[in-house]
């Protein structure tokens, strides 16, 4: 046999099935993601990162904030729930509504356990429903998407005039714990150039971190001396994005409000005061600007979704 | 020596032809096996490589189902385009319009009137004069106009269904009205394809719409 022609024949392929793989498929995937239309409030998702929060961008990269911040949002579990909106005025669609649902809650029970609704809620919740004094009666909550599929139909069988709606609620610990709405997606970095994923977590996660923090005295601050803000902070003290101006100049507006306890180091000389520099103000403006997204098409989430508030002990540890 | 295990130089020679020895069979059937669970795997997580399909849905199917908002008709897509071509530059994609220019569409009680009546003659001809909002004035003094857009953009009686129906069961503007059927327009299209001036306010009271 003639082996050489084989063998390279055969590491070209190896080579060319690599490559396949984890060049051509992906960038067929993903390199030609665009704007998406969200509906509301702004109709196109993502928009390009605006002027300051763009050279923020600059200043993230430049300082290495990648490598112990990620800013990737992800999820673990999806939760279904089946919602009933609204019922017909006659009373056929009630006592219809009413039998349906009772079924429901049978079924329910059967799947996940527990005790069913007993008669004479499901008969208030109905009524409540009818009156308008409720807007929506929640059937269950937590199913996969087979039961899901099922309690909709059950319901569904009370007529065309009951509004059931299947919802998706995301759950995963990321998702609690920095209470965004949904998980992040490829769409969520079209403009970032590069992509600054991260893959540690020594600090917190900042995919949205905008909307969980907009205060900029808080992020100045956090920068000049992350120990006075969180106690225990591994995070390294960026003076150098700060400088120390005469309090009577005009951009002694800017100071730096330094709490008590600040190290003598931190302090600024005698009639002097710390105000940031322009680097630190673009980079603080770059993380206002990280914001969760909205509703996209790869990350379903409930039609009324706000973000969810962020667990209070983590606030407190590690934002 | 001079036989055939030894060459002329003295060195022992085997029979050098690279033939054929099996490979180990166990290596073989659990290459085989472990190829198969990673092909289970696969098809549970991959999600059919589809790059619309993340962590944890199983497939683009089951993304496709749980999007939410599903039940709007079928026209309602094409009249959200047609929306945003004619009417959004003045009522604003938001339907909030603008004042000055256009009163907005959502929460309108003309919108969500019972039958869509008079919304859709004034779709196709227009509308002048000082109307009453939600009992609020609008354009009080007269001077805003609405143009023929119906007329000019040459809607068809689906086409305008469609847009009466985008603008009726929007959810982002939390209207909730009713879908509208080109059936149930017919009569008010024939009027308004007759008619060559914008209406009145007062003309339009004059139509029913419970």
């Amino acid at each position: 046999m003639n082996w050489p022609p084989l063998i390279y024949l055969g590491s070209f392929l190896a080579m060319a099935c690599s490559w396949f793989t984890f060049v051509l498929m992906p960038h067929l995937q993903f390199g030609r993601l665009e704007q998406t239309d969200t509906k509301a409030p702004t109709p196109l998702y993502p928009g390009m990162t605006p002027g300051e929060a763009h050279q923020g961008a600059n200043v993230y990269r430049a300082n290495g904030c990648v490598y112990c911040h990620s800013q990737q949002i992800g999820q673990t579990d999806v939760g279904l729930e089946v919602t009933v909106g609204s019922v017909g005025t006659n009373q056929t669609d009630v006592t219809e509504l009413r039998m349906a649902l009772r079924r429901a809650y049978d079924f329910v029970a059967a799947q996940q356990g527990g005790e069913a609704k007993p008669d004479t809620e499901v008969t208030l919740e109905v009524e409540a429903l009818q009156a308008g004094k409720l807007s929506r009666i929640e059937v269950a909550s937590g199913l996969d998407k087979r039961d899901a599929d099922a309690a909709v139909k059950i319901v569904g069988e009370a007529g065309d005039d009951v509004k059931v709606a299947m919802t998706v609620v995301p759950k995963g610990a990321d998702l609690e714990r920095w209470g965004a709405s949904r998980r992040s997606v490829a769409l969520d970095y079209l403009y970032d150039y590069p992509v600054q994923l991260g893959s540690k977590r020594l600090g917190p996660d900042l995919a949205n971190i905008g909307s969980r923090m907009p205060d900029v005295q808080h992020h100045l601050l956090h920068l000049y001396h992350p120990q006075s803000v969180t106690p225990n902070s591994v995070m390294p003290a960026y003076k150098y994005l700060f400088e120390e101006v005469p309090s009577a100049s005009p951009r002694a507006t800017q100071a730096l409000e330094l709490p008590e306890g600040i190290p003598a180091d931190y302090r600024p000389s005698p009639g002097y005061v710390v105000v940031p520099r322009p680097e630190a103000l673009q980079l603080v403006a770059y993380l206002k600007n990280l914001q969760g997204g909205p509703r996209v098409f790869q990350a379903p989430m409930p039609p009324d979704a706000a973000p969810v508030a962020p667990k209070a002990d983590a606030a407190a540890k590690s934002n | 020596m001079s036989d055939e295990s030894h060459n002329k130089d003295g060195q022992s020679v085997q029979d050098w032809t690279s033939g054929k020895t099996a490979g180990p069979l166990w290596i073989m059937i659990l290459l085989v096996v472990l190829a198969w669970m990673g092909g289970i795997y696969l098809d549970r997580t991959s999600g059919g490589f589809n790059p619309e399909v993340y962590a944890p849905y199983p497939s683009y199917a089951y993304v496709k189902d749980v999007q939410g908002g599903g039940d709007l008709p079928p026209n309602w897509a094409k009249g959200k385009e047609l929306f945003n071509l004619a009417c959004a530059g003045c009522h604003q994609p938001t339907g909030m319009g603008a004042a000055g220019v256009a009163p907005p569409l959502a929460g309108s009680d003309w919108v969500l009137a019972a039958k869509p009546d008079r919304i859709a003659r004034v779709v196709y001809n227009g509308l002048k004069g000082p109307i009453e909002l939600g009992g609020q004035p609008f354009n009080a003094a007269g001077t805003l106009m609405m143009l023929n857009m119906g007329q000019q953009m040459g809607y068809s009686v689906d086409d305008m269904a469609a847009v009466l129906t985008y603008i009726r069961m929007n959810p982002d503007w939390g209207n909730d009205g009713s879908a509208v059927k080109a059936s149930d327009i017919a009569a008010a299209y024939d009027a308004a394809k007759a008619r060559s001036t914008q209406w009145t306010a007062k003309e339009l009271q004059a139509i029913p719409v419970e």
